[in-house]
């Protein structure tokens, strides 16, 4: 079972004996776990995954909100129609357009999930044994065949210039570790715990995804939470905790782009005030665990409509935080209460003269709240009786609304720390790779002692590099030693 | 200080294009020592009986180079000053820093591990990049909102450019590999080389990509509320990322190395420049590259 990954890549199929029957027949666990351990598995899935990822850059994506309404969804895909033609139909069946929660993506990780679950088990003996109790004796046949060598004579005895040798090595920055007998034998290295480093970046990965789903299961967010500045609302997905707009401040640069957007709010939470400050874009507020970032604002129209009995029916802030389709002029709306009508406030196109609806005006259309058709079309000036369908509008005053992004996700704390052990992990395998070399100290036939050093089984720079500066640092440490009387190394 | 850095960037566009001929000849005339018969194997070139024009050349290469290198950093540094805040916030801005992390990374090798050769295609790279952004807008804009927030802004792309610049690195010695197909142009470095140093480029960026793609996500937990929402930029940096994630286990895989790994790494700096120049191709939040 626990077979070496690393073995297993290298095992093509046509090595493996043909047998009668399938593995996945007459051991179906064990082959499972056998393919869950494969490096190229991994490879495949990691690519496969990249693809899939940039697929879902490329295809045009629903937004949330409007998977989530079928009406919309539907006219969404009548705009998809228009720049995928034919192919609009395959693309939804296959889900191309909500790739990301697709059941293939969720797939693909899923698997992905369960491959590095098995590899890091698999691996984790290997890589304990290299890091805790690496072999420290290598056969002679290693010190004739290793790819990095080199050998001294030394007139000391093998133990003197084993002691030489260790002293270099750990100028070097090497550890080392001794095993004596005939000839002494070492091992040195540097930077073992790197080994770890493979482990903990797949284990980071792993907490990452279980803080990523933490927080869709425990998590809400609300992306368009809208204030009218003095107003107090209730969040709608945790009903308890409302906020006030004190005011909302904007700041150009006399170039013209947006310098500042920043909303002075009160948090209450069951009618108390719990929190009061600054939302703005980079400065988020937070509170127990909910975060309230600066999103968008705009317009707000304060409108009151009267009976003709003079009975207000509706006094409050409509904002005009949608955009119309044509001439992209700010509209919102709001219900009558006891009439089937619905009251749309358009307000003038920004930045350009607008004859339809004049600055400082707002136009005012009624629809039929149960049909959807136009009842009633006026221009509201400011502080101006207008009388339609028998009622009596007047916009009182304009003001502005702030439109915040608000954000609770349980798993977010999960994601950094995942995060940082990733990064951990990563500089930890590639910046401080382990490096290690065996050294063999033994007599050598015409007197005095023959020291070999050798290293690396792949091409390495870095250790090529490194081994030039370590057999240095060794050769002298081994001149010091013969400079001295016979037998009286330096003790360490 | 604002002209200084458009001097500066003139200056070293100059040197860069200099140094690209001077590392072109270099080329052919290595080419033409190995024809006649001089060993011109790489990595080191020193002790080699090497036609000394060749050698001669190689060396006016890459004084250029830290010329050019030099008179970039004055660009990014005069700005940094004009501006007061990094120069990382447009498009301009962000292709010189791309060519001057390239540079660095360029001349690091160069001076580490001796391989010149890399430069006949890195500087290509490098000059398209800067001539790109000479079409650009330099003016300094006042930063929208998103972008005032000046830690992150600097270190996200501080360390994206670094990452950059070595897969650009990887990139190149993976072309020369699969150019250098058998060892049969012996003016190249050796392909055993070139695997290697495309390795050593991922090595060094590997765990950059990392932190650029995490630090882009704390930046937009912190500007947009979501540390994730697949905005387009952050969804290509992390297919960037899986790419050269796939290479690095590629290297494990028999099968895979060499050959098909280069592939890899080509088209992980396809990805890094779709990444990058990604805002031409969709739409998303970021406000630049
Ligand atoms: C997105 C997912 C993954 C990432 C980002 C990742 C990352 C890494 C990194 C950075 C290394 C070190 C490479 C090196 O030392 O050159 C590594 C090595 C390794 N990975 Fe993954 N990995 C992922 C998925 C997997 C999976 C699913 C497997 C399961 C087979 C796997 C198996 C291995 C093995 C066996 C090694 C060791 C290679 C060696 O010892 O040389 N990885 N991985």
């Amino acid at each position: 079972m626990a077979r070496s990954t690393q073995a297993d890549a290298l095992t093509s199929a046509a090595r493996r004996p043909r047998a009668a029957a399938s593995p996945w027949l007459t051991n179906p666990t064990g082959q499972l776990w056998h393919t869950l351990t494969s490096v190229r598995l991994a490879l495949i899935l990691i690519l496969l995954i990249a693809l899939a990822t940039l697929a879902g850059t490329l295809i045009d994506q629903v937004p949330g909100s409007v998977a989530a309404d079928p009406a919309a969804y539907s006219r969404w895909l009548d705009g998809a129609h228009a720049r995928y033609g034919a192919f609009t139909t395959l693309m939804e069946r296959l889900q191309l357009f909500q790739s990301f929660s697709s059941i293939w993506f969720r797939g693909l990780v899923a698997l992905l999930v369960a491959n590095i679950a098995v590899c890091t088990v698999n691996r984790w003996r290997g890589i304990r044994a290299a890091v805790f109790s690496p072999r420290v004796r290598m056969t002679a046949a290693y010190f004739e065949r290793a790819r990095l060598r080199a050998a001294f004579s030394v007139s000391a005895d093998a133990a003197v210039a084993a002691t030489a040798v260790r002293q270099g090595l750990r100028r070097a920055g090497y550890r080392s570790l001794a095993q004596d007998g005939e000839s002494v034998a070492l091992y040195a290295d540097r930077f073992r715990f790197s080994r770890l480093g493979t482990f903990l970046t797949h284990l980071s990965i792993l907490l990452l995804l279980v803080g990523a789903v933490m927080g869709g299961i425990w998590g809400w967010k609300d992306n368009q939470f809208i204030i009218p500045q003095g107003d107090t609302r209730t969040l709608p997905l945790a009903r308890d905790i409302s906020v006030k707009l004190e005011q909302f401040q904007e700041q150009w640069y006399v170039e013209g782009p947006p310098k500042d957007f920043a909303s002075d709010i009160v948090i209450y939470d069951g009618g108390r005030e719990v929190k009061r400050g600054t939302v703005r874009v980079n400065s988020p507020l937070t509170y127990h665990g909910i975060t309230f970032n600066q999103s968008f604002y705009g317009q707000v129209a304060v409108v009151e409509v009267r009976d003709a009995a003079g009975k207000v029916l509706f006094n409050d802030g409509v904002p005009l935080a949608w955009t119309s389709t044509q001439g992209k002029r700010p509209v919102g709306f709001f219900d009558l209460p006891g009439k089937s009508l619905k009251g749309y406030v358009v307000g003038p196109e920004p930045g350009t003269y607008d004859s339809t609806v004049p600055l400082g005006t707002v136009r005012l259309e009624l629809y039929d709240a149960a049909t959807s058709q136009l009842a009633g079309i006026a221009t509201l000036p400011r502080d101006k009786d207008v009388q339609s369908q028998g009622l009596t509008f007047r916009l009182l005053r304009e003001s502005q609304f702030t439109g915040l992004k608000v954000v609770k996700d349980p798993g977010v704390n999960l994601v950094w720390i995942a995060s940082g052990l990733m990064v951990l992990g990563l500089v930890m395998v590639f910046w401080f790779p382990h490096r290690r070399l065996w050294v063999l100290c033994g007599p050598h036939p015409g007197g005095g002692s023959e020291v070999r050093l050798a290293a690396g089984a792949q091409r390495d720079l870095g250790l090529e590099r490194d081994f030039e500066q370590v057999t240095a640092k060794v050769r002298r440490a081994l001149a010091r030693c013969q400079q001295l009387p016979k037998g009286e190394g330096p003790h360490v | 200080m604002y002209s200084l850095s458009q001097y500066s960037f003139v200056a070293s566009f100059v040197a860069l294009g200099l140094a690209a001929l001077a590392y072109a000849s270099y080329g052919v005339s290595r080419r033409r020592a190995a024809l006649a018969g001089y060993a011109v194997d790489a990595p080191m070139e020193g002790g080699a009986p090497l036609l000394p024009n060749a050698t001669s050349l190689g060396r006016w290469g890459t004084i250029l180079t830290i010329n050019a290198f030099a008179f970039l950093t004055g660009t990014l540094a005069f700005r940094w000053a004009a501006a007061g805040h990094g120069p990382f916030s447009n498009m301009y801005e962000f292709s010189v820093a791309f060519v001057w992390g390239t540079l660095a990374v360029h001349l690091y090798f160069e001076s580490r591990y001796g391989l010149r050769a890399l430069a006949i295609l890195v500087l290509p790279v490098c000059l398209a990049m800067l001539a790109y952004a000479a079409t650009v807008s330099s003016r300094i804009d006042p930063l929208v909102p998103a972008l005032q927030n000046s830690l992150l802004l600097t270190v996200h792309v501080a360390v994206a450019i670094a990452a950059y610049g070595a897969f650009a690195l990887s990139f190149a010695a993976a072309v020369l590999f699969l150019v250098n197909r058998e060892d049969r142009f012996r003016w190249l470095p050796r392909r055993a080389i070139l695997d290697e140093v495309g390795y050593k480029g991922v090595m060094f960026a590997f765990p950059l990509m990392a932190l650029v793609v995490i630090l882009g996500a704390v930046w937009a937990k912190v500007a947009w509320g979501q540390y994730w929402s697949w905005d387009p930029k952050e969804t290509a940096s992390l297919v960037t990322w899986l790419i050269y994630g796939g290479y690095l286990h590629a290297r494990v895989v028999r099968g895979w190395r060499g050959q098909r790994s280069a592939y890899l790494l080509i088209i992980g700096f396809a990805a890094v420049l779709f990444t990058y120049f990604g805002n031409y191709f969709f739409g998303g939040l970021h406000s630049y590259g």
